[in-house]
């Protein structure tokens, strides 16, 4: 079981949402995955017969203005891709953006414009990462748990 | 009649397993995705095996029962992770019913639970 209790306080800074750069940094397989993304939208209420609420086009810019800020800051400042996500359905009409490789990470943007994003992450084992975030700032934490 | 519906409450030993329902959306090559966990007013419905199959569990689906998928999580494992606890919840039409407790409302804490529950899924049933 990883140790939930070794978190770190990161560094923010923080940018707005209509300042974000052009998609130059965002990779093919990135693109791809936005597109997929769309598809929530066709999950009208009670999508799944056990009363989940659908998914929002403003919920879904959310996440993708979000993963295409973290594609460009890692692209221009550290010459890195960011890798690529699975961007899925969370509960609550929340989005679930998930990486795995020899770590794992979830993001949580949820339906509402005024709740803070959750994050999870660990190594599967001793290192952890854990918090809340506004999805509209560039999070300096996760840009460096993706650099793993 | 009606007492003859009325099951006993048992304890569910850590080495039995719940099955859950997964919708297809929330599957993907194969794989589960964290967003198969929700809760519903602090609780999250399953079967116990020692009263229902994954078959069982796929048909009681309200609708499109070939939507699901069927996933298996291990009692103990689920126990392990944070708070939550399992327990016998038994309705008249369906003996299995169990309910995991303890899923956080505070949306880090959920995140987290999340992640570590889906490490312990496995499928017991595939989509059709």
């Amino acid at each position: 079981m990883p140790t939930a209790e070794l978190t770190q306080r990161w560094e923010q800074d923080t940018i707005e949402p209509e300042k974000w750069p052009a998609q130059t940094c965002v990779s093919k397989e990135l693109e791809e995955e936005i597109k997929q993304a769309k598809t929530l939208l066709d999950l009208g209420d009670d999508w799944d017969g056990e009363g989940s609420p659908g998914y929002t086009q403003e919920t879904l810019h959310r996440a993708i203005g979000f993963l295409t800020a973290h594609a460009e800051r890692l692209c221009s400042k550290f010459n890195q891709q960011l890798p690529v996500p699975r961007i899925g359905p969370g509960p609550n009409g929340s989005i679930d953006i998930h990486w795995k490789s020899p770590w794992e990470l979830l993001v949580n943007i949820p339906a509402s414009p005024t709740e803070l994003a959750s994050f999870y992450g660990d190594n599967y084992g001793s290192q952890v990462i854990k918090g809340s975030f506004d999805p509209k700032t560039f999070n300096l934490g996760i840009v460096a748990w993706l650099m793993h | 009649m009606a007492d003859a519906l009325e099951w006993p409450i048992e304890d569910i030993p850590d080495g039995d397993s719940l099955f859950m329902r997964a919708h297809r959306a929330h599957i993907r090559n194969g794989e589960v995705d964290a967003g198969v966990f929700r809760s519903h007013e602090g609780g999250m419905s399953a079967n116990w095996n020692k009263y229902a199959t994954a078959a069982e569990t796929r048909q009681q689906a309200t609708r499109n029962p070939n939507d699901n998928a069927v996933i298996r999580l291990s009692v103990g494992g689920i126990r392990q992770v944070g708070d939550l606890k399992v327990e016998h919840t038994p309705q008249p039409s369906n003996r299995a019913h169990s309910e995991v407790f303890g899923i956080p409302e505070e949306r880090s804490k959920l995140t987290q639970t999340r992640v570590l529950l889906r490490r312990l899924i496995e499928i017991a049933l595939p989509l059709p």
